[in-house]
Parts: structure tokens; C-alpha cells; sequence
């Protein structure tokens, strides 16, 4: 075929490396026409099982293109090389872990239109792919807001639930106008260059960067920067965080908490990383030469992070409601994952994504194994716990095992993963932030250790009854902790399996733009 | 100072405080005015940025559609004053210093930069055309991915606004 | 015989696995398997004991397997998993296998969550096992963990009133000291890329390895070494404890059950001073040769500071763990001599104060547990009603306070006349304590043991057979190490004469 196709320019393209898009969008689509014309009374968990046919359809298609050379499609307006692949593969686990979680537990008085959650689910799930898969700012920006917009209504589903709402709104709100600092920022950006291409931008933001708009590169730097740590929940913008997460659904809190977050880092680092590559500061004294993002950009990220780490890891002390500490939790683990970046070192992405598993895993048995408690106990409160090993003890084992995984306990991935980011920031000897991360991972095993002595030492005053847990749950809960382990004791498989299939200068790469045969 | 730099202050400064009439507002209608001086005065700077055709589409959709069906949704429910509470002095003021800083901040970057001095001219080009071409050739990706925003926010609307009748 | 060590460290968790698999009623079949279990590494121990080659001050039993690699550009840095033992950590193997056995007795009393007491208790050897056969900071490390968590949750399921809070407080402290090692391990990893003990020593104090050549890419400087040995000290300054770092474990004796303190001041406080010598003295002997008289100090304030607290308490539990303070003070008095005697003093008296510390611990729970008081002041004349358990509480509190002819008087000779060679001074105050020590010891056992009876206690039953398997083992082997100090020396010197090359010089 050529350029003279009927499809004109947009015939050259193979399409088929979209493919686990597509099958998304093929699926929600499907759902929604599906839900339309099942009766009413009809169990609308048919719909969610097909809805987790279709995540795994498309996760067999991600990983099928593991350690291929980058592509692209219209000048990288899609792109998918190993960081799209790494990071899609983590949002469709976790997208994954939050249908069978729904599967188990949602019900129907609290959650009316449970047609459209399994479906927004999936829309969600199709703008973070694309807020990984993508060179282009503008896509990236549809992408983010897609994933917002979906995960606003997700948020505000349970409609006769009054925090349920007012989470809602406010995470509406936030939301929105973080999308504009973000927005705004990235149209300096594009004032500065003249397109929205990342590889474009980043041979021509080199230049200008020296030609005197040094400060103009900073403060885009900054409002991309604020408004992007929306998604991932870091200081600045970490105030949303409790109330809607405690508002939502769980299997949406969840889905918040782990995929939201993760692709809020692919956004970051896809961003930052290609835009600012080339970008030299020079010394005016001495003409010694610095990388911009390397050297100066890594002290405000690393005070980022650290404020993200002792925020949220005292604010989460406080906390009797479970919901509420994995919200601050979360924005303290947000803290640690920065830790990779503001400490730049070649070792970044593989640190980053094993980080990411394990906080996956972790995250997500957690809130699996709270959906089923508060189900069982009526509220979402810590002291719902107590008893838990009495009662189910495996469930209190495997959150034992998750909760060390957050705490960065060996043997468990956490611990790791914790270990593995610490390497980066002593090697660049940044005592400080390594300082801060270790004090407060100490801290944090106050409040982890809570929920454990709530299970372990507690007795639960409702009775000893048993948890039954729905097979869903138990097949996600076995592979959450199987890796969850597996990747604490033998790191090294797990590394090297990233290390060998996603190259990180695979991401800096000029694709090649995939022309059909 | 040319004509164009009047204008320019006029507009935004129109845009900016019917902005923060639509926030201070009690009465929703009054609000809606408020935002409608905004969108008019929005599409007013594209204009005057020589972008025809996205400033007409703003006051064909927003200060058109938008508002109207809005002034049509409040004509047809029922609603009362907003109530507000008092924000504290101290939030106040903290909100005004950071809005303050953040203003000194873009204000003293724009003025240390050395912008280039001549105006770019895109009045050959047919903004038209080339929006079109560009939105369903290079730019097809994103914007077929607008539609689907645009599905789930109508979803959305209806989970939000609808009176569940089928509740027993 | 080259895995006998992985063997001897895993083999607790066989045990677990067979506790998970016996149904809760089976109450006697989970005591017996968790005891046995408790057996077999001391069996092992003991073999290794025996197959010890005294003349070798090498790592012994090495095994080593490939662990994990973290790819670094083209390079990679390995981390390996490596078992082996020297004169230094063989004494502590046997201690730890000695006083987990002793402890898994205390179970006999347990009935509530018997079969978590005992999967605990043995993961819990499996960490204190681990932790001093690792050859590496990083399986130190996770072993090191592996004697925390377990521990908490020890703490917190049995015991008294307060037992969570000092749980918690354990772990607080005990995170703070992990906390830091994992940041000093780490800087030296990115430093010297290895993290073999052997390997860090060798790049430290070998004056051809290129970090010690000043004015070279890898030089790493006086100060940098100094902030390493100073972030140590710290870590194992909690463990040990030092005074101010003290005050978990109080709360800690205080509040939990037998077994637990039976470990911790047996075992667990050890691996400090372990450590102190493993890494402070071996990587970094100049400073710890410099800082000398401040740990001298550090040590004489312990001595002291315990000594005159543990005579102002009323409270068994309390008087036995600021004792214990006091004595770990003894170790530091040992390590600060920086020579053969010293170092030799410092390592009798952990492995004599475990035993003693263990034994007195236990026996104060069984008093406890029949009169259901350790005061002092409403206890006497147990003596009359318990003839056989308080004899031993006397004997072994003469252990402790160092009477010839048993471990005590060995270690603490040792260390002050180390000490004497190197800082005369301090060890001349230091040797106050020896008196303190008689004084508030003699003062609460005899208080508890003579004097006026009270009624409610005149018909109490002596110590039951079971109970005397803890007395006479500890005992024997307090004495034996007294008579024959060369059962425990012989095996060291060569040792240490390796890992602190200039001892002596």
C-alpha cells in the first residue's frame, strides 16, 4: 500500500501495534451496548467478567510486544517502546486486580450503575495507556484528562452516599484545576518551541534554554510539574487525597491508589525526561557545564518528595479510618518513587518499576482484603481489623505480608524496592533525602504495624465469625502475595527480566515510524 | 502603545474579573452572566491572536451553547440562593499572598525575557484548512480520543443527574 | 558438610511448616514438636563446636550462592548469599541455640496461641541464627529483621498489661538502629561495590586497596570513615543498649513474657556488640583505636549508670534489666581496650552474660508466676518454701556478680585487665561497678530469699523437673566456662588476631 490509499496518509500506519488500546476501547465499547441490552434484573457481574476478558486480552498484547524496538505512529503521536510497554503492563494488572476486587465485593444497594463502573473502569484504563504511550503533549494531556474524567463519576458512583459526593466534587475541583496549571505550563512550552512533539522539543528547548529563557524553562518546569503531581498524589496537591479515597468505592480507591498514581509517573517521566535531555546549564563563573534535570531540577523534586514522605507518613499516624492511611500512605510511598528521579542515575527506570510492582501488589491485596473486612464489619475503620487472625487466618497473613511490603520489611518486594531506590541516592550522595527516607519508613511502621497489632493482638468485639472469601478475591489475593514474595527473595530475576526487555534509552530513541507491508 | 495592546487589556481584563464575579456571585443566574462576559471575552483574545476561526467557535459554543443551556437549566429547576460560608481571614489571606507570589513570579519572568520583537504572521495561511488537515491527519489520535472523553462525560452527566425512578 | 550452616539456620523453619500443619487441639504434640525443633540446631551447634578448627582464624563452613545482581550500566553489583563462622560468631551460634532451646521451655506454661508461640519463637532463632553466620551486611540485614518483626509480635501477643505499647516500643527503636545500618550498608555498597565482610575489611585497612590512597578517584576519606563508624556506633548503641538509648528495654522486660526477655538479653542485645567488633573494629580500626577512651567512657557511664538505678529499683524485672545495662557496659569497656585481652573479655561476657541474663530472667518469671509479685518488698523467705529454685537464683546471681569460678569472674577479668593495659584510668573507675554490682544484687536476691516469710507464701511448690532442665544446663555451663575458660578462648584467638590487625600493634 502507499500514501495513495483512499486513507490517504493515515493508510501507511500499522496500526495493529495499538492493539491493546484498541482492544480496550473495543471492549468498553461492546460493554456499554451490552449493559443497554441485558434486562434489568439481570446480574450485571456478566458484564465485569467480560470487562476482565478484555484487560487480559490487552495484557497479552502489551507483554507480546515486550523488548521489540520502539515504534510510532504519526510522528509519535503514539508511541510505544519499553517504557509504554512497562508501564501498561502495571496499569492492566492493576485494572485487573481492581474488576476481580468489584467482582468480589461490589454490591449492588451501594453501587447502582454497576454496568457503567465495570466501563468507565476500562475508559479509565484507556487514557492511562495512553498517558504512557504517547510523545506528543497533546495526546498525553486527552489521555490524562480521560483518565480523570472517568475516575471523577467512579469516584462520585455511589450516589445516595453523602461523602461518596462530596469526594467527588472536590475531587472535581482539584482536579480540574491542576489540569490547568498543567495545561498552562505545557503552553509555555509550546510558545517556547512551536510543538508539542517531546523530541522536537527537546532539540529545540536546548537552545532556547540558552538564548535567555532560562526562567520561562523554569516556571513551565514548575506548573507542569504541580499540576502533574495531582495524579500521584505528591505535595503540593496531596490534599485530596483522604477524603476521596474514602469517599469512593474501595475497588476505586484502589484503582486511585495504584494505577491512577502509576500512570500520573508515566506522565512525569515521559515528560520531563525526553523534554529537558538536552537541556545544558552553564555556569556563568566557572563554565562548568550541568545537566538542568540531573543537577539543579533534582533538589525541588527531591524536596517534593521528601515533603510527600514526612506528610504523609505523621499525617497517616492520626488515621482510625483504613481508607484514610492508605491515602496518606499512598502519598508518602508517592514521596519514595520520586526518590528515582530527583536522584537521576542509570539505574532510574528499573528502580522505578520495580518499586511500582511491588507497591502494586501490596496496594492492591491491601484493599482487596479491607474490601471484604468492611463488607464484613459495616465501616472502614482500623479497629475492623481486630481479631482478623482469629477470624480468617490466612487474610491476616497475607495482609502481614502486604503491609511489610509497604514498610520495606525483608523479605518482601517492598523492602527491596526501598533498598534498590536508597542505592541511587546515596550513590549521588544525597544524604539528606536518604536521611529523610529511612526516618520516615521508621515512622511509618507505626501505623502499619497498628493494623497488624489490631489483627494479631486484638480480639474482635462483634464475635469470631468467619470471612468467606469469594473466589476472586482468593485467586487475587494468591498471586499478590506470591509476587509480592517471589520478588523479595530473588530480586534478581525480577530485575533482570526489566533490565534485559525494557532498555531505558529505548525511551530516547527516534522510532521508527511503522509502515504497513 | 498600539490599538492591539488596548485591546488586549480591555479583554483580558474583562476575562479575569467576570471570572472572579462568577465565583463571588449569590445568584446563579448572576453567575452565569458573569462566566458569559468571560467566554466573550476569551474568544475576544483569540481573535486578537489572529485565530479566527477557534475564537468564533468559542462564541458559538460556549457563550452561545454553553450559556444559554445553562441559563435554560436554571429557568427550569428550582434552586434557592448559595448558601456560603465565611471563609476564615487567615485562609484569605494566605490564598491572596499565594496568588500574589505566584503573580509576581510570571510577571517578573515575562518581563526579564527577551521575547523576540517581531509579531509571527500566519494572516497567509487558511487557519481553517489547516486546523482541519491537521486535526484528521497528524493530530486523529487525540482527537478520536476526545470523542471518547466526550461519551464518558456524557455518561457521567447522566450517573450524576439522573432521578433514580427504578429505586424501591 | 559445607551447607551444614544453611542447615542449621533453616532448619527452624522445618518446625513451622510442621506447626502450621498440626491442628490447634493437639496441644502436646505442638510443645513437643516446638521443642524438639529447638533441639536439632543445638545439636548442630554443638557439632560445629567440634568441628571448629581453633587454629584457623578464617571464616570456617563457608558456603556461598549467587544471589542477586543489580545491573549498573555494563557493570554489576552482586550481592551474594554466604554463610560461614570464625572464633567470633561460633560462640554466639552455640549461645543463641542454647538459650532458644532453654526458652522454647517456657511454653510448658503457655496455653493460649501455643502454636504461634512456638512458629515465632523458632523464626525468631532462624533470624538470630542468620544473623551470625551471614557473611554479608546485606543478609545481615534481612536476618537482622527477621529477629525484630517476630519479636514484636512476641512481645505484644504474650505478656502484661502494657505489652503493646512496649512492643511497639521495641520496634520503634529497634526501626530507628535498622534504619541506620541499612544507610551506613548502603553507602559502603555504592562505595567498594561488595558487601562480604572479608572483602569491606580488606578495601578499608589494606594499604594498596585504591581507597586508601589519598589523592585517588576512590579515595575514601578520614571523615567519610569517620561518619560510617559514628553512624554504627549509633545503630548498635540502640541494640546493645547504651545509655541514653535504653529506655525500650525497660519497657520491653518489664512487660513481656519470660521467653521474650530470655531472648533478648540472651541473644538479641548481643548482636550489638557483635557488630561493634564485626564491623566497627574490623572496618574501620583506626577510629575505634581513636575513639578509644570515648567508648571507654561510653562504657564506665553504662556501668555506673545501671548499677546505681538497678539498686534504686524495688521491681525484680527492672533491677535485672538495668543489670543488664550495667553489664553490656562491660562488653564496651572490652572493645575500647583495643587489644587480645579485651576484645577476648568483651566477647566472655556476652556469651556469659546471655546465659546468666537468660537463666535469672527465667527463674524470676517462675517466682512470679507463683507468687504473682516481683517486688522485693512483698517478697522474702522464698528460701524456706523453695530450697531448690532459690539456691540456684543465689548461685547464678554470684555468676553475675563475677565470683571466681564461674564465666562471670572470666569475663569481667578480662576486660578490665585489657583495659587496665590500654585506659588505667577508666577501667580503675570502671571497676566501682564491681562493687556496685555485689551491692545491688546481693541486695534484692537475698531480700527476695531470706528474711521474714510471708504467710501467703510458705507453701509454695519448688521448682517442678522441667523447670530444672533451664537451671542445670545454664548452670553447667556457666561453670564450665568458669573452670575451663579455654573451651571458649581457644577458639578465638586466632580470630581476632584476623580481624583487628593492629591488636597489638
Amino acid at each position: 500500500m502507499n500514501g495513495d490509499s483512499k486513507w490517504g496518509v493515515l493508510g501507511q500506519y500499522d496500526w495493529s501495534i495499538m492493539a491493546p488500546e484498541l482492544t480496550i476501547l473495543v471492549f468498553a465499547t461492546l460493554l456499554s451496548i451490552i449493559d443497554l441490552l441485558l434486562p434489568k434484573k439481570t446480574d450485571r457481574r456478566i458484564i465485569g467478567v467480560l470487562g476482565l476478558i478484555g484487560v487480559i486480552i490487552s495484557l497479552i498484547f502489551t507483554l507480546s510486544n515486550t523488548g521489540t524496538q520502539p515504534a510510532s505512529i504519526l510522528a509519535d503521536m503514539y508511541r510505544l517502546d519499553s517504557f509504554a510497554v512497562a508501564f501498561k503492563a502495571i496499569f492492566l494488572t492493576g485494572v485487573a486486580f481492581a474488576f476481580l476486587m468489584s467482582l468480589g465485593t461490589l454490591d449492588k444497594k451501594d453501587v447502582h450503575y454497576q454496568g457503567e463502573f465495570y466501563y468507565l473502569l476500562l475508559t479509565a484504563l484507556l487514557g492511562a495507556m495512553f498517558m504512557a504511550s504517547s510523545a506528543d503533549l497533546i495526546t498525553l494531556f486527552i489521555g490524562l484528562e480521560l483518565l480523570s474524567l472517568s475516575s471523577f463519576i467512579l469516584v462520585g458512583i455511589r450516589k445516595k452516599h453523602i461523602q461518596s459526593n462530596e469526594s467527588a466534587f472536590k475531587y472535581v475541583v482539584i482536579g480540574s484545576i491542576s489540569a490547568a496549571v498543567t495545561l498552562y505550563g505545557m503552553s509555555f512550552i509550546y510558545g517556547l518551541t512551536g510543538t508539542t512533539n517531546l523530541y522536537l522539543i527537546a532539540e529545540r528547548l536546548g537552545n532556547v534554554y540558552q538564548g535567555g529563557f532560562s526562567y520561562i524553562v523554569y516556571l513551565a518546569f514548575f506548573l507542569m510539574f504541580v499540576g502533574l503531581s495531582f495524579k500521584i498524589s505528591a505535595v503540593p496537591n496531596q490534599t485530596w487525597a483522604p477524603d476521596v479515597y474514602q469517599g469512593a468505592p474501595t475497588p476505586v480507591t484502589a484503582f486511585l491508589s495504584v494505577v491512577s498514581k502509576a500512570a500520573g509517573f508515566a506522565i512525569i517521566l515521559r515528560i520531563f525526561i525526553i523534554m529537558l535531555s538536552n537541556v545544558i546549564d552553564i555556569d556563568p563563573t566557572t563554565g562548568e557545564m550541568k545537566s538542568l534535570l540531573v543537577d539543579n531540577l533534582g533538589l525541588y523534586i527531591g524536596i517534593v518528595a521528601a515533603a510527600s514522605m514526612i506528610i504523609g507518613n505523621t499525617m497517616a499516624l492520626r488515621q482510625v479510618n483504613m481508607k484514610r492511611m492508605m491515602a496518606y500512605s499512598g502519598i508518602a510511598q508517592a514521596g519514595y518513587l520520586l526518590v528515582p528521579f530527583a536522584t537521576f542515575t542509570v539505574l532510574l527506570f528499573e528502580q522505578t518499576l520495580f518499586y511500582l510492582i511491588a507497591y502494586l501488589f501490596a496496594n492492591m491485596g491491601i484493599f482487596a482484603i479491607m474490601a471484604l473486612v468492611s463488607k464484613d464489619q459495616g465501616h472502614d475503620e482500623i479497629r475492623g481489623f481486630a481479631g482478623l487472625f482469629q477470624r480468617a487466618p490466612l487474610l491476616a497473613i497475607s495482609m502481614t505480608i502486604f503491609l511489610l511490603s509497604l514498610a520495606g520489611i525483608p523479605v518482601t518486594a517492598g523492602f527491596f524496592g526501598k533498598f534498590y531506590i536508597f542505592l541511587s541516592s546515596v550513590a549521588r550522595q544525597n544524604y539528606w533525602l536518604a536521611g529523610i527516607m529511612m526516618a520516615t519508613s521508621v515512622v511509618s511502621y507505626v501505623y502499619y504495624f497498628g493494623v497488624m497489632k489490631q489483627m494479631f493482638m486484638r480480639t474482635n468485639p462483634n464475635g469470631v465469625n468467619k470471612i468467606k472469601v469469594p473466589p476472586c478475591i482468593g485467586i487475587a489475593l494468591v498471586v499478590a502475595v506470591v509476587v509480592t514474595l517471589f520478588a523479595g527473595i530473588f530480586p534478581s530475576q525480577v530485575i533482570d527480566y526489566l533490565h534485559n526487555n525494557f532498555l531505558f534509552e529505548n525511551m530516547m530513541q527516534v522510532a521508527e515510524q511503522v509502515v504497513m507491508k | 502603545m498600539s490599538g492591539q495592546y488596548i485591546a488586549f487589556f480591555i479583554l483580558s481584563l474583562l476575562t479575569i474579573s467576570g471570572a472572579i464575579f462568577m465565583i463571588s456571585f449569590n445568584r446563579v443566574i448572576h453567575m452565569v452572566v458573569a462566566l458569559a462576559f468571560t467566554f466573550l471575552s476569551i474568544a475576544g483574545l483569540f481573535i486578537l491572536l489572529e485565530a479566527e476561526f477557534v475564537g468564533l467557535t468559542q462564541i458559538m459554543v460556549y457563550s452561545g451553547g454553553v450559556s444559554v443551556l445553562m441559563l435554560f437549566g436554571i429557568m427550569l429547576t428550582q434552586h434557592s440562593k448559595v448558601e456560603r460560608s465565611e471563609q476564615k481571614p487567615a485562609l484569605r489571606i494566605f490564598t491572596f499572598a499565594g496568588i500574589l507570589a505566584f503573580f509576581v513570579a510570571v510577571f517578573y519572568g515575562i518581563q526579564k525575557t527577551p521575547w523576540s520583537q517581531e509579531a509571527v504572521d500566519y494572516s497567509t495561511q487558511n487557519n481553517v484548512k489547516e486546523i482541519g488537515v491537521q486535526l484528521y491527519n497528524n493530530y486523529v489520535i487525540p482527537f478520536e480520543l476526545v470523542s471518547v472523553l466526550l461519551l464518558v462525560a456524557l455518561i457521567g452527566g447522566i450517573i450524576m443527574a439522573k432521578k433514580e425512578a427504578d429505586d424501591e | 558438610m559445607t551447607s551444614v550452616l544453611a542447615v542449621l539456620t533453616f532448619v527452624p523453619l522445618l518446625g513451622v511448616l510442621f506447626l502450621l500443619l498440626m491442628p490447634k487441639s493437639q496441644q502436646n504434640m505442638i510443645r513437643t514438636i516446638g521443642i524438639l525443633t529447638t533441639i536439632i540446631p543445638l545439636g548442630l551447634a554443638l557439632m560445629l563446636y567440634a568441628g571448629f578448627d581453633s587454629a584457623s582464624g578464617d571464616m570456617q563452613f563457608v558456603q556461598q550462592l549467587k544471589w542477586i545482581t543489580i545491573p549498573v550500566g555494563q557493570m554489576a553489583m552482586a550481592i551474594n548469599f554466604e554463610f560461614g563462622i570464625d572464633g567470633l560468631s561460633m560462640p554466639l551460634v552455640v549461645l543463641t541455640s542454647v538459650v532458644v532451646a532453654m526458652a522454647s521451655l517456657v511454653g510448658m506454661k503457655i496455653k493460649d496461641r501455643l502454636k504461634e508461640f512456638y512458629a515465632l519463637l523458632l523464626v525468631m532463632e532462624m533470624g538470630m541464627l542468620g544473623v551470625f553466620t551471614s557473611l554479608n551486611l546485606f543478609q545481615f540485614f534481612v536476618f537482622f529483621e527477621f529477629t525484630i518483626i517476630p519479636m514484636f509480635f512476641f512481645m505484644g501477643i504474650w505478656g502484661y498489661v502494657n505489652r503493646e505499647k512496649a512492643a511497639l516500643k521495641f520496634l520503634i527503636y529497634n526501626g530507628v538502629g535498622s534504619a541506620i545500618l541499612l544507610i551506613v550498608f548502603a553507602v559502603i555498597f555504592v562505595n567498594i561495590w561488595t558487601l562480604n565482610f572479608k572483602e569491606i575489611t580488606m578495601a578499608f585497612t589494606d594499604p594498596n586497596s585504591p581507597f586508601n590512597i589519598p589523592n585517588t578517584m576512590g579515595y575514601l576519606s578520614e571523615n567519610f570513615r569517620l561518619g560510617l563508624f559514628i553512624a554504627l556506633l549509633l545503630a548498635f548503641a540502640i541494640k546493645i543498649p547504651i545509655a541514653p538509648f535504653h529506655t525500650w528495654m525497660l519497657a520491653a522486660y518489664k512487660e513481656s513474657n519470660a521467653a521474650a526477655i530470655m531472648i533478648s538479653s540472651g541473644v538479641l542485645i548481643k548482636i550489638g556488640g557483635y557488630g561493634l567488633i564485626r564491623m566497627n573494629a574490623a572496618f574501620f580500626p583506626e577510629w575505634m583505636d581513636k575513639l578509644g577512651t570515648a567508648i571507654a567512657i561510653l562504657g564506665v557511664i553504662n556501668i555506673l549508670y545501671g548499677a546505681v538505678l538497678a539498686l534504686a529499683q524495688n521491681e525484680l524485672k527492672l533491677m535485672l534489666a538495668y543489670s543488664s545495662v550495667s553489664h553490656m557496659g562491660i562488653v564496651l569497656l572490652g572493645l575500647a581496650a583495643m587489644n587480645a585481652e579485651g576484645f577476648q573479655g568483651a566477647i566472655f561476657q556476652m556469651v556469659s552474660h546471655g546465659l546468666i541474663a537468660a537463666l535469672l530472667f527465667y527463674i524470676i518469671e517462675l517466682i512470679n508466676e507463683r507468687t504473682g509479685t516481683t517486688d522485693i518488698r512483698e517478697l522474702g523467705g522464698l528460701a524456706k518454701s523453695m530450697p531448690v529454685l532459690s539456691g540456684v537464683l543465689l548461685t547464678v546471681t554470684m555468676a553475675a556478680i563475677g565470683l571466681p569460678g564461674t564465666s562471670g569472674f572470666v569475663s569481667e577479668f578480662m576486660s578490665y585487665l585489657g583495659l587496665f593495659n590500654a585506659h588505667p584510668i577508666i577501667a580503675a573507675v570502671g571497676a566501682l561497678g564491681i562493687i556496685l554490682t555485689a551491692v545491688y544484687l546481693l541486695r534484692s536476691i537475698l531480700g527476695a530469699t531470706f528474711g521474714p516469710i510471708r504467710e501467703t507464701h510458705e507453701s509454695l511448690i519448688d521448682a517442678r523437673s522441667y523447670e530444672l532442665v533451664p537451671m542445670v544446663v545454664i548452670l553447667g555451663l556457666v561453670i564450665i566456662i568458669g573452670v575451663y575458660p579455654a573451651l571458649l578462648s581457644g577458639p578465638m584467638q586466632e580470630t581476632l588476631i584476623n580481624i583487628v590487625p593492629r591488636i597489638g600493634g
